[in-house]
C-alpha cells in the first residue's frame, strides 16, 4: 500500500515537473546565497577576530605632534588602560629590490599590535634588525638572514631580515594614494626598533592603547563602545595635549571597511534569500492546490478506500518536503564551498588577515531547516481544505464563484467597457487572493530589475559625476606630508594649479563627535561641489559646505555649526554650515583656504591639482611629490572598481529575471487553473484560441501594469539599502533618468506576456470534454 | 446525400498511457434537418462521445461526419470554432455558463464572435426568464441556469442544437419546460435538435430515436405521431 503511495508521489512529481524543478531551485537558490554570504562574513568576522585577539589588536590610537616617554607612563597609569606603546614611521624605497616603496614603522616595544610572526625571530627591544611582511618577502624572495638596501630621504640603510611578519593595523594597507585597492607585494611595511632610526630627532606621533575593558574585537558590544568613550575621557583628562585626536577601534579604515564589507553581505542575504523563500513558498501553495485540485476524486477515493487521513496529509506533504530538503541540503553544500570559498577567496586577496578559514553561522541550518518545514506547512495548508473533507464531500462537484467587479459597476464607464474588461475585471475581483498574488509575482521581478538598472544608472553616472563635474583637473600632484604651504605653492604656480589640503578631523556638532575629512581649497575651479541635484554650490568665504554624510550622521542642519580639530593642533575652529553636498569619496566638510585662514589655520596643502600637462618622472625624481596622477588612470581604476560591481549588476538582473519567471510562471498557471473551465466553456461556444488568448493576456497585462508601478518604490527602496551598505566614505547621486524606468517597465512587461503566451498556449489544445464534465 | 448530418462509419478510441478503450466504432447515422433526435442508450453507451464529436468538441479516430454536405471531420481548428460559433448551439447538462457575467451577458456574449444574435433580452423572454436578466448564475436555481443556457444557445438561432442531458439536473415540472422548449425548437422553427439522455420515456417525444449500446448503434426508430412534451407522464 505505501509502496504504492510512494510510486504515486514520483509519478505525480514526473508530471509536474516543471513546477517541483521551480521549487527545488527556489529552495536552492535561496540556501546557496545564504550560505555563500554568510560563509564569507562569519569567515571574515571570526578570522579577524582570531587574528585581533592573537595580536592584540589597538583600542585607540592615539595621534598627536609626538608622545615622550613620560606621556605613555602617565597613559599606563590610567587603571583601564593596560599598555600604551608609541611608535613613528618613515617612508622609504628599497633600493634592492626594484626601488620599491616601503613603510618602516619604528617600535619600544611589541605589547599592542604585535607581529605576527610567521618566520624568524620575535621582536625584542633593542635588536639590529628588520621584520617584513610576508607579502613582500615572498614576491621578492626574501629570507631570514638576507639584505634589505633602504633610502629614506637621500638617507641609506641596509638591515638584516630577522623576522616575516605581519602586523593588524596593515590589513588592508595601501602606501598611498596612487593605490585605490590593496596590492600586497608591490610595496612593503616592515618594522623595526627605535635604535635603528636614521634620522636625527625621533618623533613620537602615535600611540597605541590596548584596554582592559575592552576584551571583544570584530564583536564589539554597547558596553564596549561606552568603554572606548570612558577611556577617551579618561585619557583627555590626563594629557594636556590638546593637540591630539583618539581614534577608537571600529573607526579604523581597514576595520570599519570590513564591517562595511559584511554590511553589504547582510544586505544580500536580508533581499535575495528571502525573495527565494518566498517564491519557493509561493510555488508550493500553487502547486500543491493544483495538484491536490485535480486529483479531488484521488483523494475521495483513496479516503473511500479506507486511508487515514494522516496517510493521505503525509502522502501529499512529502512531495514538496522532498523536493525542498534536496534543495536546502545541496544549496547549503554549493553556497558554502562554491559561493562562500570564491567570496571569501577574493577577501584574502584584498585583506591580509593570516590564518584566515571560512566560517558558518547557526542561522543558515536553521534556516534551510525552516524552509523545509515551512514547505511543508504551506503544502499542509493548500490541500488541507479538502483532506479534511469526508469522502463523499469531495466526490461532489464545486459550486462556481461568482459575483460583480464591485463599485466599478456602478460607474457609468462599465457599460461602454468591452466584454473582455468586464469578464477581466470580475474575475479579479472575485479573486482577490489570486490576483494579489499575480501582482506580487510581477512585483518581485519590478522591483528587484527597478532596483538593479537605477543601481546600475547611478554607477555609471560616478566617473562622469567625479571626474567632469567635481575633479576634472587633468593631473594630480600628491606631496609628501611634511613638505609645508611652501612646495605646494612651488607647484601650484609652475603648473598654474589649485591646491587642496585634506586632513582627517574630529567634528563636532552639538550633539555628536566624529572622524571625518577636512577639505580646504585654495582659489580656483579645479575643485567642484554639488549639491544632491548635481547643481554647483560655491564654496563660501566664510563658512563651510558639509557633505550630505556627515550632516547626516552629526545631525546638522544648514544655517547650524560645526567645529573641527586637526589632529596635530589643539585649536578647536568653529565655523557656520551654509549647504549641504553630495560627495562620492570623501565625507566630512569643505572650506575655503581664506575662511580657514581667517580662523587662524595654517594652509597645508597636499594636493595640487592642475590643467597643464606634469612630466609623471618627477614622481620618482623628486624627494617631495609622492605621486603624479593622470586623470585617464583615476578614471581607469574607478572603471575597474565599477567592474566588480557591475558584474553584481548583472548577476541582479539575472537573478530578478529568474525570480521573476517563477513569481509570474506559478502565479499564472494557479490563475490558468482556475479559469479552465471558463475557457473551455468560451471555446465551446465558438470563442478562437487566439480571442480567447488576448482576453487572458489583457488580464495579465493589467496586473502586470500594478506590479509595475508598485515596483518603482520598492526598488527605490532596494537602491537606498544597497547605498547604505557599501562603503561609509562613498556617497552617490540618486537622480535617475527615464532609462532605468523604461527598461524595466520593457523586461518586466517582456517576461510578462512571454510568460502568460507560453501559459495560454494550453488554451488551443484544452480538452473541451473533460473540462466541462459536471465532476471529474 | 440531403440529410443535414451524415455519420460514416465513424469510430473514436480513447488512448490513456497504455489503456486503449473503443467509444465508438463503425457508427453510421442521418439526421434530417427540423428533426428532433433522441439518443438513448445506457451508460458508458458512448452517447456523450458521439453527440461532442457532432458538436466539434472532439476528434473522430476514423470515419467521416457531414454537415450540410461539409465534411466535419476535414476542419482545422479554426474552422471547427467558426462551425461551433455559427450553426450549433450546445446545451451541458450543467450548464456551463460563464460565472461572472450576469445571465443577459451570458447570452450577449455570443455577439463578441461577430454574429448577429437576436436580442438577448428577448432571448431570455423566450425562456421565460427576462425579469431574471441581471442575476448572475450563482444566484439563480439550476433550472434556471439550464434555460439561461438555452436562451444563449438560442439566442443565435442555429440549425443545430445539441444537448446533453439537458434535464439531468431539473425536476420533472422544469424538465417538461425545458423540453417543450426544444420540441418547439424543432416544430416551430424547423431547427434540427439532437437530445442525449438516459430517459427513455423523452423517445416518445421524438421525431427519430437511436438507441446506441457498446459504442454501436444498435436500432434507429421513426416516431411518426410524437408526444407533446407537456403531456408526458414523467
Ligand atoms: N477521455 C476519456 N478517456 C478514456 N475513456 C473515455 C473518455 N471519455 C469517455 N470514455 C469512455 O468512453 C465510453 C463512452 O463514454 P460516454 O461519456 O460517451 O458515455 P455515455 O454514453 O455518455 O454515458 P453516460 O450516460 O454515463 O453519460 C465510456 O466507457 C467511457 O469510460
Ligand atoms: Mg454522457
Amino acid at each position: 500500500m505505501k509502496k504504492n503511495l510512494i510510486k504515486k508521489m514520483f509519478r505525480d512529481l514526473r508530471f509536474n515537473a516543471v513546477q517541483f524543478v521551480s521549487i527545488f531551485i527556489m529552495c536552492f537558490l535561496a540556501i546557496f546565497l545564504l550560505a555563500g554570504f554568510d560563509a564569507d562574513t562569519q569567515g571574515r568576522l571570526r578570522s579577524s577576530d582570531r587574528y585581533f585577539k592573537k595580536t592584540n589588536f589597538f583600542d585607540l590610537l592615539l595621534t598627536s605632534e609626538g608622545f615622550t616617554r613620560e606621556d605613555i607612563d602617565t597613559l599606563e597609569e590610567i587603571p583601564e588602560i593596560a599598555h600604551a606603546e608609541r611608535r613613528t614611521s618613515l617612508k622609504g624605497k628599497v633600493t634592492n629590490c626594484l626601488n620599491k616603496k616601503i613603510e618602516l614603522n619604528f617600535i619600544e616595544s611589541d605589547e599592542v599590535c604585535k607581529l605576527y610572526l610567521m618566520e624568524g625571530e620575535p621582536f625584542t627591544a633593542g635588536k639590529r634588525g628588520i621584520w617584513i611582511d610576508w607579502h613582500f618577502a615572498k614576491v621578492h624572495n626574501l629570507s631570514i638572514g638576507d639584505t634589505v638596501e633602504i633610502d629614506i630621504d637621500g638617507k641609506a640603510i641596509s638591515e638584516p631580515v630577522t623576522g616575516i611578519v605581519d602586523e593588524p593595523q596593515h590589513t588592508n594597507f595601501m602606501i598611498d594614494e596612487s593605490y585605490t585597492e590593496a596590492q600586497y607585494g608591490d610595496y612593503a611595511y616592515a618594522f623595526l626598533d627605535t635604535s635603528e632610526y636614521p634620522l636625527d630627532d625621533i618623533n613620537f606621533e602615535t600611540a597605541v592603547v590596548d584596554l582592559t575593558t575592552v576584551e571583544n574585537q570584530m564583536y564589539l558590544t554597547d558596553e564596549d563602545m561606552k568603554a572606548f568613550k570612558t577611556a577617551k575621557l579618561d585619557i583627555l583628562d590626563k594629557i594636556s595635549k590638546t593637540s591630539m585626536s583618539i581614534m577608537i577601534k571600529p573607526e579604523q579604515e581597514a576595520y570599519a571597511a570590513q564591517r562595511s564589507d559584511c554590511s553589504f553581505n547582510d544586505t544580500m542575504i536580508a533581499i535575495f534569500p528571502s525573495l527565494f523563500i518566498v517564491l519557493a513558498l509561493l510555488s508550493t501553495i500553487t502547486t500543491m492546490s493544483r495538484i491536490t485540485a485535480k486529483q479531488r476524486t484521488v483523494i475521495g477515493t483513496l479516503k473511500a478506500l479506507g486511508f487515514s487521513r494522516k496517510t493521505i496529509t503525509l502522502h501529499y506533504i512529502s512531495y514538496t518536503v522532498v523536493i525542498a530538503f534536496m534543495g536546502c541540503f545541496l544549496g547549503l553544500l554549493a553556497g558554502y564551498y562554491g559561493l562562500g570559498e570564491w567570496l571569501i577567496e577574493d577577501f584574502y586577496d584584498y585583506y591580509s588577515v593570516p590564518g584566515g578559514s571560512m566560517g558558518m553561522s547557526y542561522m543558515v541550518p536553521v534556516v534551510a531547516l525552516s524552509v523545509v518545514v515551512f514547505s511543508g506547512v504551506a503544502n499542509y495548508l493548500s490541500c488541507r481544505r479538502l483532506l479534511v473533507l469526508s469522502a463523499s464531500t469531495i466526490l461532489m462537484p464545486e459550486a462556481p464563484k461568482a459575483g460583480g467587479a464591485g463599485f466599478i459597476e456602478k460607474l457609468f464607464i462599465w457599460k461602454h467597457l468591452s466584454f473582455a474588461t468586464r469578464w477581466n475585471l470580475r474575475d479579479i475581483n472575485i479573486n482577490r487572493f489570486r490576483s494579489v498574488m499575480g501582482v506580487f509575482g510581477v512585483l518581485i521581478c519590478s522591483s528587484i530589475l527597478m532596483g538593479a538598472f537605477g543601481f546600475d544608472e547611478i554607477l555609471a553616472e560616478q566617473d562622469d559625476w567625479m571626474y567632469d563635474d567635481l575633479r576634472p583637473a587633468d593631473y594630480t600632484i600628491n606631496l609628501s606630508d611634511r613638505g609645508g604651504y611652501s612646495w605646494a605653492y612651488d607647484y601650484a604656480r609652475e603648473y598654474k594649479g589649485q591646491m587642496i589640503m585634506t586632513s582627517n578631523a574630529e567634528l563636532m556638532s552639538r550633539t555628536d563627535s566624529r572622524l571625518f575629512t577636512v577639505t580646504v581649497v585654495d582659489k580656483g575651479n579645479l575643485y567642484r561641489v554639488q549639491n544632491d541635484k548635481r547643481e554647483y554650490l560655491d564654496i563660501p568665504v566664510y563658512g563651510a559646505i558639509i557633505s550630505y554624510k556627515a550632516a547626516e550622521a552629526l545631525n546638522v542642519k544648514k544655517g547650524g555649526n560645526i567645529s573641527f580639530r586637526l589632529p596635530t593642533e589643539k585649536k578647536i575652529y568653529t565655523v557656520s554650515v551654509t549647504d549641504i553636498c553630495k560627495s562620492p569619496d570623501v565625507q566630512g566638510i569643505i572650506v575655503s583656504r581664506n575662511c580657514f585662514e581667517k580662523m587662524g589655520g595654517y594652509f597645508d596643502p597636499q594636493t595640487v591639482y592642475t590643467d597643464m600637462t606634469v612630466p609623471v618622472s618627477i614622481a620618482s625624481d623628486r624627494r617631495e611629490v609622492t605621486g603624479v596622477i593622470n586623470k585617464n588612470e583615476l578614471i581607469h581604476s574607478l572603471e575597474k572598481d565599477m567592474e566588480s560591481m557591475n558584474d553584481m549588476v548583472i548577476v541582479i538582473i539575472v537573478i530578478g529575471m529568474i525570480t521573476g519567471f517563477t513569481g509570474m510562471y506559478n502565479t499564472g498557471i494557479m490563475s490558468y487553473i482556475e479559469k479552465t473551465r471558463d475557457v473551455a466553456t468560451l471555446k465551446v461556444l465558438g470563442f478562437a484560441t487566439e480571442k480567447i488568448r488576448w482576453i487572458l493576456q489583457q488580464q495579465n497585462l493589467f496586473l502586470t501594469g500594478a506590479g509595475t508601478i508598485l515596483g518603482i518604490p520598492v526598488g527605490h527602496l532596494y537602491i537606498k539599502y544597497l547605498i547604505d551598505s557599501m562603503d561609509p566614505t562613498a556617497d552617490y547621486i540618486v537622480d535617475l533618468t527615464y532609462l532605468p524606468y523604461v527598461k524595466m517597465v520593457a523586461f518586466t512587461y517582456g517576461l510578462s506576456i512571454l510568460v502568460n503566451a507560453l501559459i495560454s498556449t494550453r488554451v488551443k489544445s484544452i480538452n473541451m470534454v473533460e473540462a466541462l464534465k459536471g465532476v471529474e | 446525400m440531403s440529410a443535414l448530418i451524415t455519420f460514416e462509419n465513424v469510430g473514436k478510441i480513447y488512448k490513456t498511457g497504455s489503456i486503449v478503450y473503443e467509444a465508438l466504432h463503425d457508427v453510421n447515422l442521418e439526421i434530417e434537418e427540423g428533426e428532433l433526435v433522441v439518443i438513448l442508450g445506457p451508460s458508458g453507451a458512448g452517447k456523450s462521445t458521439l453527440l461532442n464529436l457532432l458538436g466539434g468538441l472532439d476528434a473522430a479516430s476514423s470515419g467521416k461526419i457531414f454537415f450540410a454536405s461539409e465534411e466535419l471531420t476535414a476542419f482545422d481548428d479554426v474552422k471547427l470554432g467558426k462551425f461551433r460559433a455559427m450553426d450549433v448551439g450546445i446545451i451541458f447538462q450543467f450548464y456551463n455558463l460563464v460565472p461572472t457575467l450576469t445571465a443577459v451577458e451570458n447570452v450577449a456574449l455570443m455577439e463578441e464572435l461577430g454574429i448577429k444574435i437576436m436580442d438577448p433580452v428577448k432571448a431570455l423572454e423566450m425562456v421565460g426568464l427576462a425579469e431574471r436578466k441581471n442575476n448572475f448564475p450563482s444566484q439563480m436555481s439550476g433550472g434556471q441556469q439550464q434555460r439561461v443556457s438555452i436562451a444563449r444557445a438560442l439566442a443565435k438561432q442555429p440549425r443545430l442544437l445539441l444537448c446533453d442531458e439537458p434535464t439531468g439536473a431539473l425536476d420533472t415540472n422544469t424538465g417538461k419546460e425545458v423540453l417543450k422548449i426544444l420540441q418547439d425548437q424543432s416544430r416551430v422553427y424547423n431547427k434540427t435538435v439532437v437530445m442525449v439522455t438516459h430517459n427513455a420515456l423523452f423517445a416518445e417525444v421524438a421525431d427519430k430515436v437511436i438507441y446506441v449500446k457498446n459504442g454501436t448503434v444498435v436500432e434507429v426508430k421513426h416516431n411518426d405521431s410524437p408526444k407533446d412534451a407537456f403531456d408526458l407522464d414523467w
